[in-house]
């Protein structure tokens, strides 16, 4: 078993430096970079000659190292986060993007780990659910909703779900994490009146991201339902499952015991490919709903080729993967016996 | 009136072993399980009858799709339903504490047939391979029988998994317990079944072709180990098969089963030497004999097994037998004794 993680885990950090090449390349890959933007902005806001937005442009590209070779900025970018543990420098923003990326990543995998928890609990107990009722008229409701939920695009839904907030419930702030007055409030429970505070800051968080949890999630409510369901049908009629029965056990213990585990099976396996399809929903509809995660922070870094930024927010949603799968790959391990000693 | 009278009493006579009532552990009596499909009904058993005797073996042979696993299934009231449902008849089971219970009867979710599947009636299936859940060690899932079945600490439930499977000859039981069912073979695997099916100790142990998916070599070894276990246990056994030469070894009484109907019951040593249904004598014919002259070629039944949809009028091998008779085109014959404890439907002996 520590032999089996200790292999996984070296190959994800070759498959993570493979990510880092690949996305500083990808990001590299549009023509021009921050500096002729910044060369643009000065001829037509600053009044600048164009000899002279040059020169600055070219400073500018001395200053952060644009200028050398492709292979030495990406060494200097590694060397950097391997050794300080910084991930390059915003020329937008004007701060490490470390620190960046820090403050909006709790914030980003909470929403996309709510979006995928809820996603998986509901979708998971809806096929356990219809299953046993196939083609029931409960079945036939449930596989109708799901078709409509994976259908639906994302940005529509938030968009209509916005709507809905603003016009007819009449919430004021939609786009942000909390209300104001909730913002400068600290998360403290020492006293009573600290505790409701927090507790009613934990509400008002809960209110402004519901649409985003849920938005993100849809999708994956339908498909793990279908899925789910599925496993569920063809374990059923599994003979082990026969056999279960035969010895005397409830149909709740056969379920629970023997085809349950069995179905999870290949749910749990692409669990470690969900963990980015859940980003990408959360990305999607924060950019819709304008909260401020890494989603929102990689759009516009991209628009203004702000590559320290979108390179790492790329290398972040890789190295997720990574260890989503990683984690599929041990829980798998210890389910099954077969993936365990083979 | 005194028409019907007869009727029932040869029917009952047929259907109770000849050592009489007290020796039957199990009596199915018009059994019939249909399943109501989209494309229409299929009357998958369609009027059983047939008795099991305390301690004894019987064999059931027939074709595929004869009825034969439906009929046994339906006493496990394992059949699925929907589609499927036991619409008529009765399974009447002696059980340990000398009730006498109507399995038809009986709610498929309730207590009381929970308390028999397992501990009064065990199954083991034809494919070993999937009989078994790969995701627990083989000790476990024997031992949540046990538990089931039985008041005792978990501790103690896999004391006697160790024990069963010593029991079936599966060598180092202490170590194998623990194993998944993957790293077993076929033939342990079936082993490992047979001690979970015993495990509780059950009066009868329906084997649904156990041997079918088995090397002829571990095929015999596994026979010799329900045989000798029967005698250990005191089980009945009711050996569903469609290979004459395995019930020849095994059986103490067979039943022939035709498109949901049993034929032919007789002791064993009777239907191998005076059949008397013309579908037993060509399953008999069909069987190749180890020794026997080259001009003395397998004899196939001719024509094909009828769908099992079709309406059919009169005897429903009628249409595939050498001997048939107007009448068998006409009216179904009845299932009645026609000598000592050996039973047919056929008008050819009427």
């Amino acid at each position: 078993m520590i032999g089996f993680i200790v292999r996984r885990f070296t190959v994800s950090v070759a498959v993570v430096l493979g990510i880092a090449l690949v996305s500083f390349i990808v990001i590299q890959l549009p023509p021009g970079d921050y500096a002729d933007g910044y060369e643009s902005f000065l001829i037509e806001q600053g009044g600048a000659t164009e000899a002279e937005a040059e020169r600055q442009a070219n400073l500018f590209r001395q200053r952060y190292g644009l200028d050398r070779p492709l292979p030495i900025q990406f060494y200097v970018w590694i060397r950097d986060m391997v050794t300080k543990g910084s991930f390059g420098f915003s020329f937008a923003y004007k701060r490490d993007v470390g620190e960046l990326i820090a403050e909006r990543l709790p914030r980003t995998l909470l929403l996309a780990v709510l979006a995928h928890l809820t996603s998986t609990a509901v979708g998971i107990i809806a096929g356990i659910f219809v299953a046993p009722r196939q083609y029931s008229i409960a079945d036939n409701v449930a596989a109708f909703i799901a078709f409509i939920l994976s259908a639906l695009p994302r940005f529509w839904i938030a968009l209509a779900i916005m709507f809905f907030l603003v016009f007819t419930l009449e919430q004021e702030h939609v786009t942000a994490f909390h209300s104001p007055q909730y913002v400068v409030v600290p998360w403290a429970f020492g006293t009573v009146a600290e505790a409701r505070e927090s507790w009613a800051k934990l509400v008002d968080l809960l209110q402004h991201i519901w649409p985003v949890v849920v938005i993100a999630g849809l999708g994956g409510v339908a498909r793990n339902m279908r899925v789910m369901r599925g496993n569920m049908l063809d374990e059923l009629n599994a003979q082990y499952v026969t056999t279960a029965r035969s010895k005397g056990l409830t149909e709740g213990q056969v379920m629970r015991r023997h085809a349950v585990p069995n179905a999870l099976h290949p749910i749990i396996m692409y669990q470690g490919t969900v963990l980015p399809y859940m980003l990408q929903g959360e990305l999607q509809a924060s950019i819709v709903m304008g909260l401020p995660t890494i989603g929102t922070l990689l759009l516009t870094s991209l628009r203004n080729e702000d590559i320290y930024i979108a390179a790492s927010c790329l290398l972040i949603y890789g190295v997720l993967l990574v260890a989503g799968n990683l984690i599929a790959d041990i829980s798998l391990a210890v389910l099954d016996p077969r993936v365990r000693f083979s | 009136m005194s028409m019907t009278m007869s009727r029932q009493a040869s029917s009952r006579a047929a259907k109770i072993d000849d050592g009489g009532a007290d020796d039957t552990i199990l009596e199915l009596r018009d059994l019939r399980t249909y399943f109501f499909l989209e494309r229409g009904v299929v009357k998958a058993v369609d009027g059983v009858n047939v008795a099991v005797g305390r301690r004894k073996t019987l064999g059931v042979v027939g074709e595929s799709g004869c009825g034969k696993s439906v009929t046994f299934r339906s006493v496990m009231r394992l059949i699925q339903s929907p589609p499927g449902k036991i619409v008529d008849g009765e399974i009447l089971l002696h059980r340990k504490d000398g009730d006498t219970v109507d399995i038809v009867k009986l709610d498929p979710r309730s207590r009381q047939l929970r308390d028999i599947r397992g501990a009064e009636i065990a199954m083991i299936f034809q494919e070993p391979m999937t009989s078994l859940n790969p995701l627990h060690p083989v000790g476990r899932q024997i031992s949540e029988s046990v538990l089931l079945h039985q008041s005792m600490s978990r501790r103690a439930a896999l004391e006697r998994a160790e024990e069963m499977l010593n029991r079936v000859h599966i060598a180092d039981p202490d170590r194998r317990i623990g194993e998944y069912p993957h790293q077993l073979s076929g033939g342990m695997r079936q082993r490992v079944m047979i001690a979970l099916a015993l495990s509780c100790n059950p009066s009868i142990l329906i084997a649904d072709e156990p041997t079918t998916a088995l090397d002829v070599t571990v095929q015999a070894q596994i026979l010799d180990l329900m045989r000798e276990l029967q005698s250990e246990f005191d089980s009945a056994i009711v050996l569903i098969t469609h290979n004459l030469g395995v019930v020849s070894q095994m059986a103490d009484h067979v039943a022939v089963m035709y498109m949901g109907r049993v034929v032919e019951y007789a002791p064993v040593y009777e239907i191998f030497h005076n059949p008397k249904h013309p579908y037993t004598i060509g399953l008999l014919n069909s069987v190749p004999v180890l020794g026997r002259k080259e001009d003395n070629r397998l004899v196939p039944i001719t024509g094909m097994v009828p769908s099992p949809m079709d309406e059919i009028r009169g005897c429903a091998f009628a249409e595939r037998c050498p001997d048939a008779m107007e009448i068998c085109w006409e009216q179904s014959p009845e299932f009645k004794e026609h000598e000592p404890g050996h039973s047919a439907a056929c008008w050819l002996h009427d």
